[in-house]
C-alpha cells in the first residue's frame, strides 16, 4: 500500500505547489535577490534600448528628416558605453557569485542523507539505514544531500529551494538545504533520462522534528506516517482550493466538514444535504453534480485520479477533524515515544552506535530482517523495469525466473543457457554481459551499490517467483 | 603587399598560390584540433589510471613501434624530396621519391596491421569478454590505443590513396615545375599525419 | 544588362545546371533551398511538440514519440538550419559580390561542402524511418543515455559529424576569400560588416568544428565497440563528453549568431540612409565575441558538478562576453540617431531583432550568475533563453535577410504590405509562444518533460497558442516570397539605395559577377 501511495506521488498529475505559507526556506531570498538585482539592471537597459529605438524610428523617419547626418561615430560614447557595462556584469558576477557561495557551504551539523537517482525512481538512504523514495526532513534542520547515480545522469530539483545538482555515475555531489515551514515540496528530475523523464519526481515533506523522529526511528517497520490523510489531500492539490483553517478559499474550507448540513445547488435547484461518505465520494468524483452554495463550479473530477486506499485515507482525515490520527496500536506509540525521547539529544544518531540489547535486539531483528530479498527489490527499483508476473515490461518478467532457459547475446553471439544462481548474480552486477534476447540494453549495474548479503537475499527471492 | 595579393584577380583563369596554400594551412589545423581532442582525452585518463596505464603500455611491442617511426619519418624524407624534385622541373626523380612515399606508407599500415592482429588475437580489443575482467583503467587504455592509432591509419590510409592520385596527375604531366600546388599540399598533409605519429609513439610505446 | 546567372547555366543543363554548379551564387540558392526545407521540418516538429504540451498528461503521443521529437527538433533545428542558415546561403550567395570577387577562393570544394550538409540533412531525416525508431538522446547526446539508448542515435551521431565538414569546408573557403580575393582598394576596414561578421564566424567555426567531429566519432565508437571513454560502467567519465561536446557547441552558437549581426549591421545603415554609427567597434565585437565565446563553454554545466574554481571561472567569462554583444546594440541603436528612416520590413525584423535578441542577452546574464543559475539551469527559462537569442536573434535576422537581399536574388519585389503583416503576426507569435516560457522555468517547470504538473498548464496553452501564431505568420510571410517570385514587380539594380558592391550589378546578378573587378576608393556606408 505505501508502494502504491508513493506510486501516486511519483506518477502524480496534480497540482502540489502553492505552499502554504509565504517564505517557507531559508535561503530562497539569495537567488531571488540575485534574481531581482540582476532583473532590474536588465529592464532598465531593455527599456532604453527600446525606447531610443522606437523614438528615432519616429523622430528621424523620412518624411520629417528627409536628409540623413553622416555620423561616423563618437569615441568617448563607445568608451562610456563598454565601461559602464563592463563595471556592470562584474557587479552582476560578484554577486551571483558571493550568493553561490553561501548556498554551497553546507553547516557542519548538517543531517546527512544519501540520494540515488536510477530511471525513473528516487531513494534516499538515512544513515541509520531507513531507506524511502519519500525525502523527510525535520524542519528548520540544514540537510546535506549526497548525490549518486546507479545508471545514467539525473539532476535533483528542489524548485521551492532554487537548487539543483546532476547526478553523476561514478561520481558524488552534494547539495544542503534546510526547510524552514513543514509542508510538501516537489523534487524533480532536470536532466534528460529517457522515457520515464517527466514521471521521475517525488515529494520533500518537510515534519516537525518530533514527527519526523517517530518516522525516523528504527526497528519498527511498518510504522505508518500518521498523516496519510493530510499528505494526500497535499499532493493532490486539493488545499489550493479548500483550507483546513476554516477561512474561505477557491472552495469550501474541510473544517468540520464532515457529516454536517450543507446547502447545495443540484441542476439550478437549492437542496439541503448531510455531507456523509456517500455525498463526499460524490463531490470528489463527479463534483458538478452538487455545487455549494455561493462557490464557483470550477472544481476537477478526480476520477481515475485516486486509488480506493487514498480516497479512504481522504474521508478517514477530514472525518477526524484534523485531530491526530492515533497510530494502529497503542503499543507502537509507546514504542515510538520512548525512543524518541531516547534519541532526541544525540539526533541524528546513526543506529549502529545504539548498543541493542536483549529481547529489544530480538524484536527489532523480527521487525525488520536483515537481508530480505523482496524489499531490497523494491528498494533498488528493480519494479521499475520488471514484473513479478510474465508480463514484459522495459525488462523480462520475473515469474519463473530461476532455471528456466534464456536466450542471450553474449558479445554479439547468441547462445542458450539456463539462469542460475551464477547467471543472475552477473546479470545483476554486470548486466551488460548477457542481454537477454529482444530486451534493450539499458540496465544499470548494481556492483558497488548492493551488498552480498543483499545479493544474496535478492536471489533467494528471484527464486521464490514462480 | 597590396599589389601582390591582388595581382592574380584579374587573370582569366584564377591561380592562386598563396590562396591554395593558406586554405591547406587552415584545414590542417582543423585536423590537429581533431587529434587535439583524442589527445586531450588521453591526458585525463592518463592522471586519472597511472598505475594502469604503465601496465597496460607494457604489453604494446616497442620494436614494431619504433620500426614504424622510422618508416614514417623516411616517408616524410622522401615526400618533401618529390616536391622539391617537381619544383626544378626534375620529373623522373619526383615520381620515383613519391613512388617511395606510397610504398612506405603501404608497408606502415602493413605493420599496423600485424600489431593490431596480435593483440585481437589475445582479446585485447574494446567489447571483448576478456575485457571484462581487465581493470578499467587498462580498458581505457587499450580502447585509446585502438581509437587514435585508428584514426591515425586512417589518415595515413587517406594519404595514401590521395598519394596515387598524385602520382598518376604527375605522370600525366598535370603537375609541373609551373603547377605543382596540389603535390605540395599532399606534402603539407602527409607530414602532418607524421608528426601525429610523432607524438602517438612515444604516449603509448615509450611512456610506461 | 548582362545575362544574369540563372541564364547561364554552365556546363550542365537541368537539374545539373545546379547540383552541379560551382558559381557561388547557385550554391547558396541550393543552401537555402535546403535550409529553407529543414526549417519547415523543425517547425513542423516544434509544433507537433506544442501540442502535446497543450495539456498535461498524454495529449497526441506517447513520450517515446515526444522524446524523439524534441531530440530530432534539436538536431534538424542547429544543425541544418540556424547554424548555415545565414552564413552558408547569404553569406555564399553575397561574399563574393561584397568583396568584389568573381567567385569564393574554392568554388569546388564549396560545392562540396553543399554535397556534406545535404548528405548529413538526409541521414538525419532517416533516423525518423531507422530500426530502433528516430533517436531519443536530445541534440546534445549526453552520456550515458546516449550510449544505452536502443533508438538511431549513432546515425544522428554521424548526421552531425558529416554536417562538421561542410561546416569546416565552408569556413576556411570563406578565410582564405576575405584574405586573398578583396577586389583592389576594399582594404579590411572598407569591407561591408556582413563580411566581418562572416569572417569571425568562419573562424570560429574552423576552431571548434573539429572537436565536435571527433566527440561524435567517439560517442558511435562508443555505441558500437564499448569503447568506454564516455561510459561510466567501463570508467569513463560523462563529464568529459560534456565539456568536449560545448568546447564544439558553446562557440556554435556564435556561429548561429554572428552572421545575424552582420546582416543587421547591413541593414541599418541602408533603411536610414546614413554611415554606421562605430564601424570599428562593431567589426572588433565580432572577432571579440569568436575569441571570447570560444572558452565559456562551461556555464552550460553549472549543474553537473565541476569543480568551484570552473564556475567562478566560467561565470566571469561568460558575463564578459555580454559587453562586446552590448556595444554592438547600442551602436545599432546610435546608427539610426539623425537618419532618414524608411520602415521596411528588413528594418521592421531587424529592429524585432534588437529587441528580442536584447531579451535572449539579457536573460542569459541571468544564466550567467552561478546562483540564479542553479535554479533556471534545465528548466523553461534556458529554453525561452535560446530561442528569444536563437529565434528572435538569428531567426529575425535570417528573415531580415530573406527580406532584404530578395530583390537582389530574385530581381523582383515582394508585396511590402503583406510582408508587414506577416511580420506583425510573427513577432506576435513568437512573444506568446516563448513569453510565458520564462514564467514556467522561474516556477521551476524543467525542460525535456513529456508531461507536466497541472500547475503548469495554463503557461503551457498559451504558449501553444503562441506556436499556432508564429507559424501563420510565417506561412503568410512565406507565401507572400513565392507568390512575389512570379508576380512581383521588377526590382531595378537597387531598390533599398544600398552602398555595398551587391547593388551595384544587375539583378539578378550577372553569372560572373562583376565584367570588370571594381576599384574600391570609399566605405560600405558611404551614401554621399
Amino acid at each position: 500500500m505505501l508502494n502504491s501511495f508513493i506510486h501516486r506521488i511519483i506518477t502524480a498529475q496534480t497540482d502540489m505547489g502553492s505552499s502554504p505559507s509565504a517564505e517557507p526556506f531559508y535561503r530562497m531570498h539569495i537567488a531571488d535577490s540575485v534574481m531581482l538585482f540582476i532583473l532590474a539592471i536588465s529592464v532598465t537597459f531593455l527599456v532604453l534600448v527600446t525606447f531610443f529605438m522606437i523614438y528615432f524610428v519616429i523622430k528621424y523617419r523620412k518624411e520629417r528628416n528627409p536628409t540623413a547626418e553622416q555620423i561616423e561615430g563618437n569615441f568617448p560614447l563607445e568608451v562610456i558605453w563598454t565601461v559602464i557595462p563592463t563595471m556592470l556584469v562584474i557587479i552582476m558576477f560578484y554577486i551571483g557569485w558571493a550568493g553561490f557561495k553561501s548556498m554551497r557551504d553546507a553547516p557542519e551539523n548538517a543531517m546527512q542523507v544519501k540520494v540515488f537517482g536510477q530511471m525513473w525512481t528516487w531513494q534516499f538512504e538515512y544513515t541509520n539505514g531507513r531507506k524511502d523514495r519519500v525525502l523527510r526532513v525535520p524542519v528548520g534542520k540544514p540537510v546535506r544531500l549526497t548525490l549518486a547515480s546507479r545508471d545514467v545522469l539525473h539532476s535533483l530539483y528542489l524548485p521551492d529551494f532554487r537548487i539543483k545538482e546532476d547526478l553523476v555515475p561514478r561520481m558524488t555531489n552534494y547539495l544542503w538545504f534546510a526547510a524552514k515551514q513543514p509542508g510538501l515540496y516537489r523534487i524533480l528530475c532536470t536532466e534528460y533520462c529517457g522515457l520515464g523523464h517527466s514521471q521521475m519526481r517525488t515529494a520533500l515533506v518537510a515534519m516537525t522534528e518530533e514527527e519526523f523522529l517517530r518516522w525516523y526511528s528504527p526497528g519498527e517497520a511498518g510504522i505508518e506516517f500518521p498523516y496519510r490523510g493530510r499528505e494526500i489531500l497535499d499532493v493532490k492539490g486539493c488545499i489550493g482550493c479548500h483550507s483546513l483553517d476554516g477561512s474561505k478559499k477557491i472552495g469550501p474550507t474541510f473544517k468540520g466538514i464532515y457529516d454536517r448540513r450543507s446547502i447545495v445547488i443540484t441542476s439550478g435547484e437549492e437542496r439541503e444535504v448531510i455531507t456523509d461518505e456517500e455525498y463526499m465520494r460524490r463531490s470528489i468524483l463527479v463534483p458538478k453534480s452538487d455545487i455549494v452554495k455561493g462557490y464557483p463550479a470550477v472544481m476537477p473530477s478526480y476520477e481515475g485520479l485516486l486509488t480506493v486506499e487514498e480516497f479512504k485515507e481522504i474521508i478517514d482525515f477530514l472525518k477526524g477533524d484534523f485531530i491526530e490520527k492515533p497510530p494502529k496500536k497503542k503499543k507502537v506509540k509507546t514504542a515510538v515515544k520512548k525512543r524518541t525521547q531516547k534519541q532526541v539529544t544525540a539526533f541524528p544518531k546513526p543506529r549502529a552506535v545504539k548498543p541493542v540489547t536483549g529481547p529489544e535486539q530480538k524484536k527489532a531483528v523480527k521487525a525488520v530482517p536483515q537481508y530480505d530479498g523482496k524489499r531490497t527489490f523494491n528498494e533498488r527499483g528493480c519494479q521499475v523495469c520488471h514484473n513479478t508476473s510474465n508480463a514484459r515490461k522495459i525488462g523480462p518478467g520475473l515469474r519463473g525466473i530461476y532455471n528456466r532457459k534464456v536466450v542471450v547475446i553474449t558479445n554479439r553471439k547468441e547462445r542458450e543457457i539456463v539462469s542460475d544462481e551464477v547467471y543472475l548474480k552477473r546479470s545483476i552486477l554486470k548486466p551488460k554481459y548477457d542481454i537477454v534476447k529482444g530486451y534493450p540494453l539499458l540496465m544499470p549495474s548494481q556492483a558497488g551499490f548492493i551488498s552480498d548479503e543483499e545479493l544474496d537475499a535478492l536471489v533467494e527471492y528471484l527464486k521464490t517467483l514462480k | 603587399m597590396e599589389a601582390e595579393r591582388t595581382e592574380h584577380l584579374n587573370q582569366e583563369q584564377q591561380r592562386d598560390y598563396t590562396g591554395s596554400k593558406m586554405g591547406m594551412w587552415l584545414f590542417l589545423y582543423t585536423e590537429f584540433l581533431l587529434f587535439g581532442g583524442l589527445f586531450l582525452l588521453y591526458s585525463v585518463y592518463r592522471t586519472r589510471y597511472v598505475e594502469q596505464f604503465h601496465t597496460a603500455a607494457a604489453t604494446l611491442d616497442t620494436v614494431l613501434g619504433a620500426v614504424n617511426t622510422v618508416v614514417l619519418i623516411t616517408s616524410s624524407l622522401t615526400m618533401a624530396v618529390s616536391v622539391s624534385a617537381i619544383r626544378k622541373g626534375d620529373r623522373k626523380l619526383s615520381v620515383s621519391a613519391l613512388f617511395l612515399t606510397i610504398l612506405f606508407g603501404c608497408g606502415f599500415l602493413v605493420i599496423k596491421f600485424f600489431e593490431w592482429k596480435a593483440k585481437i588475437a589475445h582479446g585485447l580489443f574494446p567489447g571483448a569478454l576478456e575485457m571484462f575482467e581487465l581493470p578499467q583503467g587498462e580498458v581505457i587504455f587499450y580502447s585509446l590505443y585502438y581509437v587514435i592509432t585508428g584514426m591515425h591509419g586512417l589518415h595515413v590510409l587517406v594519404g595514401v590513396v590521395v598519394l596515387l592520385g598524385m602520382l598518376t596527375l604527375l605522370m600525366r604531366k598535370k603537375i609541373n615545375e609551373k603547377d605543382f600546388i596540389k603535390l605540395e599540399n599532399t606534402g603539407l598533409y602527409w607530414h602532418l599525419v607524421d608528426i601525429v605519429w610523432i607524438y602517438l609513439f612515444p604516449f603509448f610505446y615509450l611512456l610506461t | 544588362m548582362q545575362t544574369s546567372f540563372y541564364v547561364a547555366h554552365g556546363r550542365f543543363r537541368g537539374i545539373f545546371s545546379w547540383i552541379l554548379s560551382t558559381d557561388h551564387k547557385r550554391i547558396g540558392l541550393l543552401y537555402l533551398c535546403s535550409i529553407l526545407s529543414f526549417f519547415i521540418v523543425g517547425v513542423t516538429l516544434g509544433l507537433l511538440m506544442r501540442l502535446e504540451l497543450f495539456a498535461p498528461g498524454r495529449t497526441i503521443m506517447d513520450a517515446q514519440t515526444y522524446n524523439a521529437l524534441f531530440s530530432l527538433h534539436g538536431i534538424v533545428m542547429i544543425f541544418l538550419f540556424i547554424i548555415p542558415a545565414i552564413n552558408a546561403s547569404f553569406g555564399n550567395f553575397f561574399l563574393p559580390l561584397q568583396i568584389g570577387a568573381r567567385d569564393v577562393a574554392f568554388p569546388r570544394i564549396n560545392l562540396l561542402s553543399w554535397y556534406f550538409y545535404i548528405t548529413a540533412g538526409i541521414l538525419a531525416i532517416s533516423t525518423l524511418f531507422a530500426p530502433g525508431g528516430p533517436p531519443d538522446a536530445g541534440w546534445t547526446f549526453y552520456t550515458p543515455y546516449s550510449i544505452i539508448t536502443t533508438t538511431s542515435v549513432s546515425l544522428a551521431a554521424f548526421a552531425a559529424f558529416v554536417v562538421g565538414f561542410s561546416s569546416i569546408l565552408t569556413g576556411l573557403n570563406f578565410i582564405t576569400t576575405i584574405h586573398r580575393l578583396r577586389a583592389p582598394g576594399m582594404t579590411w576596414f572598407r569591407m561591408p560588416l556582413f563580411v566581418w561578421s562572416v569572417y569571425a564566424t568562419s573562424w570560429v567555426q574552423i576552431l571548434a568544428t573539429p572537436v565536435l567531429a571527433i566527440v561524435m566519432l567517439l560517442l558511435i565508437f562508443e555505441r558500437m565497440f564499448g569503447v568506454g571513454f564516455f561510459d561510466p560502467a567501463k570508467g569513463g567519465d560523462p563529464l568529459m563528453f560534456q565539456h568536449l561536446f560545448w568546447i564544439y557547441s558553446h562557440p556554435a552558437v556564435y556561429v548561429m549568431i554572428l552572421p545575424a549581426m552582420g546582416v543587421i549591421s547591413d541593414i541599418i545603415p541602408v533603411f536610414s540612409r546614413r554611415t554606421i554609427f562605430g564601424y570599428k567597434a562593431i567589426a572588433f565585437s565580432s572577432m571579440t565575441i569568436a575569441g571570447v565565446g570560444y572558452v565559456v563553454w562551461g556555464h552550460h554545466m553549472f549543474a553537473s558538478g565541476m569543480s568551484e574554481t570552473a564556475r567562478w571561472l566560467f561565470s566571469f567569462l561568460t558575463f564578459i562576453v555580454a559587453i562586446p554583444s552590448g556595444i554592438k546594440v547600442f551602436n545599432w541603436v546610435a546608427t539610426l540617431y539623425r537618419g532618414s528612416i524608411i520602415l521596411g520590413t528588413p528594418l521592421l525584423y531587424s529592429l524585432s531583432f534588437i529587441f528580442l535578441f536584447s531579451i535572449g542577452g539579457l536573460t542569459g546574464l541571468m544564466n550567467a550568475a552561478v546562483a540564479t543559475n542553479l535554479h533556471i539551469h534545465d528548466t523553461y527559462f534556458i529554453v525561452a533563453h535560446f530561442h528569444y537569442v536563437m529565434f528572435g536573434g538569428a531567426g529575425f535576422a535570417f528573415f531580415a535577410a530573406l527580406h532584404y537581399w530578395y530583390p537582389k536574388i530574385t530581381g523582383r519585389l515582394y508585396d511590402e504590405t503583406t510582408a508587414r503583416v506577416a511580420w506583425l503576426i510573427v513577432f506576435i507569435g513568437f512573444n506568446v509562444l516563448y513569453f510565458p516560457m520564462f514564467i514556467l522555468g522561474w516556477q521551476g517547470m524543467p525542460r525535456r518533460y513529456f508531461d507536466y504538473p497541472l500547475e503548469f498548464t495554463n503557461a503551457h496553452m498559451i504558449s501553444t497558442i503562441g506556436s499556432w501564431i508564429l507559424a501563420t505568420g510565417i506561412v503568410i510571410m512565406f507565401v507572400n516570397l513565392v507568390l512575389s517570385a512570379a508576380r512581383g514587380r521588377n526590382a531595378g539594380n537597387n531598390p533599398w539605395g544600398g552602398a555595398t558592391l551587391e547593388w551595384q550589378v544587375s539583378s539578378p546578378p550577372p553569372a560572373h559577377n562583376f565584367e570588370e573587378i571594381p576599384q574600391i576608393s570609399k566605405g560600405p556606408y558611404d551614401f554621399n
